[in-house]
């Protein structure tokens, strides 16, 4: 099993307060799975992605990645795990400004040890993979957004990670664009990765092999 | 910025390349830290070549002092030793001068017609000379006796000197008077105008005849009725054989109050005589020229106490001045590291704040706390490092250029060193580096606290 989800729960507290965003959500997903979350907007979707990739500890529950238990980790060991494993495509793309388009590729390995980072023909090769050669030297506030989209998924993917975790990929696509992350998302699936991806777009949901919904926190197939 | 050989981004480029896009912040905040590095080594500095300069001035003050009371010692010097050789030679020709009389003389009779009326043995003025006596010079015994010059008419005082006895226990000096020839006659002012006399003309005195050799000079005293002739014919034309009536002494080697102790020596070497002062004036000349002396040694003195006191002033009020200087300075410092700390601190949290989704990005591709906070403080320590140097280097132009300003004064090279300048220079940039790594701690370590997960859900 490439990632486990038993039973997660998590509540956000305010000071006056409680959002429950995750309500026993039990999910798996094996190499070359696809699967879509599809949910209304505040239904714990985003909640779900950083709580499976290792960024946000559930209050309850056991994420298992890859048959380990990275919650478990001390979290300079879990950095590194996620460095290693785990690729995000973030809702809000969260490019790095000043780093050129080829710059904010590099910078997906800075958190895997020097040996073992990817090399620039890599880089190349996923800037051509999509379509961004000609925006190699841009900053990201040069880029259309759909462009912007496009390099965090080639961030997402540099260091060959095992899960793929995309947070409405397409939501800022068009349909064109829109379709040709679908592919990537649908190959990097076909070549032995896990994706779980979040959309509330049913189109986009399409691609996927499953999809489940999300409705106040409770995830149902 | 990436690693030269593989091309890769490292997190220093990750710093440079931050710092790039965010120049002005960059620039601020070196600015800042220059600036402050700058006061500080220009206030530290300031203060170590001022200290030197007063050292310095205090120094030459103190030679230009010391060497005015030299100038002026001399000056005294020379002046008494003038003044010395005219009050002696003041004593040659005025004499200073005593005259040993009998005792039971009646001194006014003597000053009111040079009369006097009690002798002495002759063999007075040889044991005297023969005497260990020191403190008179030459002697001259004498008769003095008012008497009628009955060819002229003339009531004179009749004075009979002889050469010099020299003293024996010394060697001997020139003479001091000449005394007068057997058959010449030296007469008063006073005499010569009576009888119309002149010199090299022949009188008939008591019946023996002179020649006049001189004519004195008018003194306005018993003196201008008084005539010279040898003491032998005296003694005899008196009926004073072997008989003297005084011994004049010159050149007596006492001024003021020696008197008493040529007093005590002669009365112990001839009892039954007096001492009395001849020519005072000569005594309240030497007196005016000793304290004249004196005044000059009591100015030099206060020169010297002067120039010590404006040289002590000057001291006390640069060392005021430095102390204020230095108090400033200890105020001055830590308010300007205090404010600059602050201004970094914001400038650094600000920065954070800029950051926040980065460093929410870098921790989901798996960078570690330690990497952040590294990303964060290797920039602080860029910033306290350049802001260092180039605050230091501009203080140095600045100090240098108020040095150079002082240059006939002094050299540069020798007053840094003096100064030690080094240090400050070499200390400042690292207290600088410090700072800016204290100053931006905060917004670091807030750095590596945020929930990344927050961050990364939101804008
Ligand atoms: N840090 C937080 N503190 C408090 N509440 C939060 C926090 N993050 C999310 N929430 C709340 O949790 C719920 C789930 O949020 P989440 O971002 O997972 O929703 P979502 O399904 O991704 O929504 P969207 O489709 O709009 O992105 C929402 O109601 C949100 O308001
Ligand atoms: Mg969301």
């Amino acid at each position: 099993m490439l990632l486990s989800l038993e039973g997660l729960n998590k509540v956000y507290s305010t000071s006056s307060t409680k959002v429950q965003a995750l309500c026993d959500v039990s999910l798996s997903l094996s190499e070359g799975d696809f699967v879509a979350v599809q949910g209304p907007s505040g239904s714990g979707k985003s909640t779900l992605l950083l709580t499976a990739g290792t960024m946000l500890a559930p209050d309850s529950g056991r994420v298992s990645i890859l048959d380990e238990t990275p919650y478990a980790m001390p979290t300079n060991m879990r950095a590194a795990f996620r460095a290693k494993h785990i690729g995000f495509v973030f809702q809000q793309f969260h490019l790095v400004p000043y780093l050129s388009v080829f710059e904010n590729i590099q910078a997906a390995s800075l958190g895997l040890p020097a040996s073992k980072r990817m090399t620039n023909s890599k880089v190349e090769q996923l800037l051509e993979q999509f379509g961004l050669e000609s925006r190699s030297r841009h900053t990201p506030s040069q880029l259309s957004v759909g462009e912007r989209q496009r390099c965090c998924i080639a961030r997402a993917l540099l260091n060959d990670p095992k899960l793929l975790l995309a947070d409405e990929p397409s939501g800022s696509l068009d349909e064109s664009n829109a379709r040709i992350v679908m592919q990537e998302l649908r190959r990097f699936s076909q070549n032995g990765g896990a994706v779980l991806l979040v959309t509330h777009d049913s189109r986009a949901a399409q691609s996927a092999d499953r999809i489940v919904q999300m409705q106040s926190g409770v995830l149902t197939c | 910025m990436r690693n030269a050989e593989t091309g890769q981004l490292t997190l220093m480029g990750l710093v440079i390349r931050e710092i790039q896009f965010r120049k002005w912040s960059f620039l601020l905040a070196i600015f800042a830290v220059a600036v402050a590095a700058a006061m500080i080594f220009g206030s530290e500095a300031l203060l170590r070549v001022d200290q030197q300069m007063t050292e310095r001035f205090l120094q030459q003050k103190q030679l230009e002092t010391e060497r005015y009371i030299q100038d002026h010692e001399e000056q005294v010097a020379t002046t008494g030793a003038k003044l010395q050789d005219t009050v002696r030679k003041q004593m040659l020709t005025l004499g200073f001068n005593i005259l040993i009389l009998p005792m039971d003389v009646d001194l006014s009779k003597l000053h009111l017609d040079g009369s006097i009326t009690a002798t002495m043995p002759y063999s007075y003025a040889e044991k005297l000379s023969s005497s260990n006596i020191v403190t008179v010079n030459h002697l001259l015994p004498s008769v003095t006796k008012r008497v009628r010059w009955t060819e002229q008419e003339l009531d004179v005082v009749i004075n009979g000197t002889r050469g010099e006895i020299p003293i024996m226990h010394r060697a001997l000096k020139q003479p001091m008077l000449d005394a007068v020839a057997p058959g010449k006659m030296v007469v008063g002012a006073t005499i010569q105008q009576r009888l119309k006399l002149a010199l090299g003309q022949k009188v008939t005195l008591l019946g023996r005849e002179f020649t006049i050799s001189k004519i004195q000079p008018e003194r306005g005293s018993i003196e201008d009725m008084s005539l010279w002739i040898d003491l032998a014919a005296a003694q005899e034309m008196l009926g004073m054989q072997n008989l003297i009536h005084a011994i004049l002494a010159l050149e007596c080697e006492c001024s003021g109050d020696r008197l008493s102790e040529i007093r005590r020596e002669i009365a112990e070497i001839l009892p039954g005589t007096q001492v009395i002062e001849r020519y005072s004036q000569a005594v309240t000349r030497a007196e005016a020229r000793t304290e004249s002396k004196r005044a000059a040694d009591e100015a030099l003195a206060m020169a010297k106490t002067d120039g010590q006191a404006t040289l002590d002033r000057e001291r006390v009020q640069r060392t005021a001045l430095l102390q204020k200087q230095q108090a400033l300075n200890s105020m001055l410092e830590p308010s300007v590291i205090v404010s600059t700390c602050c201004v970094l601190a914001v400038l650094a949290f600000h920065n954070f704040r800029q950051r926040k989704s980065e460093i929410g990005l870098m921790r989901a591709l798996g960078l570690g706390s330690a990497s952040i906070l590294g990303v964060f403080l290797f920039k602080a320590m860029l910033i306290g490092a350049l802001g260092g140097f180039i605050g230091v280097a501009s203080g140095i132009a600045i100090i240098v250029a108020r040095i150079l300003r002082m240059r006939p004064l002094v050299s540069l090279p020798e007053i840094w060193t003096s100064a030690s300048l080094t240090a400050p220079a070499a200390w400042i940039p690292i207290l600088m580096i410090l700072l800016t790594v204290v100053a931006s701690w905060l917004a670091a370590f807030q750095a590596i606290r945020q929930d990344a997960a927050i961050v990364l859900q939101g804008e």
